[in-house]
């Protein structure tokens, strides 16, 4: 059995819809109007121990309401969810034993006491054993960089200090499962290197299965070795993060800056399968598919007519890769 | 067990936080009581006994209907709520914790340390300032105490299954002033059931809230004795159970409400 079962999972929710104006609101009062809105529909995967898997989708795609409900937070409309074999909803507390939870948006440290005090508060509830708090606080403290702020209540924090002393929270007591709702939201670029260190950290040493939501593709790139897109509240892709690259994408783009040779290398490329796109006397582009040509084959090419003082191969990010999968414009196999 | 004792360690640093909050929430806590004070003198001016009541005896009724409501404060009570409403509610079903007992444990903690300085001021003058004379009666102490004890718990009952509601309705505020509303004037907390119009009373004494300050109160006054007594307590224990039995049933219900609004 896998670690994560999620069946037909749906979720929708009661809107209430007001008319307009003062009328609207008198309306309302009296015979309110509702509308179930779907969050997520059908939506069915697995997720395996130690795995790290990126839930990821536009904004109000349904990713935050799958995770509250695999949480244990809300209640499905229909379908099923086993984690590490139990009803999150039903069995809510012997759940929490078995998951850490950072939501990005909220902090669940004590706003007026320092963080260490929070700390010790979770020690507590999870009933953490000595030794095991102590090693993990020291390592945590030491890799995320927290000893310089956890004297301070979480209201004095900067952002990303409060969410690296929310993440240590959410691991305190070794859970085998860490969910992430964008936990890297409005972070500068040092402190999210240091959240995917950390993360990828604990992967390693505890095998702890993350799943992260999050619209920044650096964490999943850096930390997911998975990907599953949901876009309306239902599956359209879930795979390897290679798979989605290499099977969507084999397109590559070399820039090279050349010799002034006029238009022989046109001349010489003529018969590869590449389109050279010439942007001055000495700067081409050339655009290819890797699945027809290898770049060292192009290269030859050139270097047997031409030096080459400087070049770089893009391939594309998986932000064009995911805007594409929204889009429609990729087939998914 | 430790896990709520240490809860309670950090709900009581919380309130300590923010020092002129503390003070002003002890001073605001004998604002009303004061009031009520000078109200009722001005009516024993011309009348010597109202109700069945002398000057004597209300100035203990004010005393101990004090005592009674100022074990919960305000802001414990809207803290439940607030959570709902605001979405931070997550932190805790994330945890491990039964939140019925978190809750309680937070109102104790939060209440705690002003709390004390309100009684210990409270009863420096009642017995300094305002002469109030206090019951000789070891056994009337003993039941007393536990009817307060009960009371308490009544109190903190109530308030959370009324702010279980706000799963319902998305609105703390109008909750807790209806409750504290209702709470005060059928716990007797304004005017003793005496006098009341005979058909309210009769309500009042059919509700829940009497246990809240009219049993701890009559206990402490005398106007309970013997038998009375010990039926009055009865009584609390067995509204405090059906009330508990009803949170459990009404949590069941508020937690497949939960909607966490925005993210």
């Amino acid at each position: 059995m896998s670690l994560i079962e999620v069946q037909a999972l749906s979720k929708s929710y009661r809107n209430t819809i007001k008319e307009p104006g003062v009328k609207g609101a008198f309306k309302h009062l009296i015979h309110p109007k509702y509308e179930d809105k779907v969050a997520v529909s059908h939506v069915s995967f697995t997720v395996e121990r130690g795995e790290k898997v990126a839930y990821i989708g536009s904004n109000g795609a349904g990713k935050s309401t799958t995770i509250k409900m695999l949480t244990g937070i809300l209640l499905p409309t229909s379908g099923k969810i086993s984690v590490n074999g139990l009803d999150p909803h039903k069995n809510r507390i012997e759940n929490t034993k078995n998951i850490g939870v950072v939501f990005g948006q909220r902090t669940q440290l004590w706003w007026d006491i320092p963080i260490i005090e929070s700390f010790k508060l979770l020690k507590d509830i999870y009933e953490i054993p000595g030794p095991m708090y102590k090693k993990n606080l020291e390592i945590f403290c030491d890799i995320l960089g927290m000893e310089q702020f956890i004297h301070q209540p979480a209201r004095k924090l900067s952002l990303g200090q409060r969410m690296r002393a929310d993440i240590a929270a959410s691991l305190l007591h070794n859970p085998p499962i860490l969910y992430l709702d964008e936990p890297t939201i409005g972070l500068d670029v040092a402190v999210k290197e240091k959240v995917h260190e950390f993360l990828n950290y604990i992967n390693k040493e505890k095998k702890t299965t993350i799943l992260l939501t999050s619209h920044d593709l650096a964490d999943i790139e850096k930390i997911c070795d998975r990907i599953i897109i949901i876009d309306q509240g239902t599956v359209i892709y879930d795979d390897t993060i290679q798979k989605i690259k290499g099977e969507l994408i084999s397109e590559r783009k070399i820039n090279a800056l050349i010799e002034d040779t006029g238009n022989v290398l046109e001349e010489k490329l003529k018969n590869l399968p590449v389109t050279v796109i010439r942007e001055d006397t000495n700067k081409v582009s050339i655009l290819f598919s890797q699945n027809e040509i290898a770049a060292v084959t192009i290269l030859e090419n050139m270097l047997q007519i031409t030096g080459i003082q400087d070049f770089s191969i893009e391939e594309p990010g998986l932000e064009q890769l995911i805007k594409k999968v929204y889009n429609g414009t990729f087939l998914i196999s | 067990m430790k896990k709520y004792i240490s809860l309670f360690k950090c709900a009581v640093q919380e309130t300590m936080i923010y020092r002129w909050n503390f003070f002003f929430g002890i001073l605001s806590k004998f604002a009303v009581t004061i009031v009520m004070f000078y109200i009722w003198r001005i009516m024993f001016k011309s009348n010597q006994i109202i109700a069945g009541y002398t000057w004597e005896s209300m100035k203990v009724y004010l005393f101990v209907s004090f005592l009674c409501t100022s074990t919960i404060s305000w802001n414990a009570e809207m803290s439940m709520s607030k959570k709902v409403i605001q979405g931070n509610i997550i932190a805790d079903l994330i945890k491990p914790v039964n939140l019925r007992t978190v809750t309680l444990v937070q109102a104790i903690g939060n209440s705690f340390f002003s709390n004390l300085c309100a009684i210990g001021i409270m009863f420096y003058c009642a017995i300094f300032i305002f002469k109030v004379s206090l019951p000789t009666d070891f056994q009337i102490w003993i039941s007393f105490l536990i009817s307060i004890g009960l009371s308490f718990l009544l109190n903190f009952i109530l308030s959370y299954i009324f702010s279980l509601f706000s799963f319902w309705t998305s609105n703390a505020y109008g909750i807790a002033t209806a409750r504290s509303t209702i709470s005060n004037f059928f716990s007797g907390a304004l005017v003793p059931f005496e006098l009341f119009p005979p058909l309210l009373a009769r309500i009042a004494f059919l509700l829940p809230f009497k246990g809240i300050v009219y049993i701890p109160t009559s206990i402490f006054i005398g106007t309970l004795s013997g038998s009375e007594i010990y039926h009055a307590l009865m009584g609390q224990t067995i509204w405090l159970m059906v009330l508990w039995g009803i949170s459990n049933l009404l949590w069941k219900q508020a937690v497949q409400q939960v909607t966490i609004n925005g993210g």
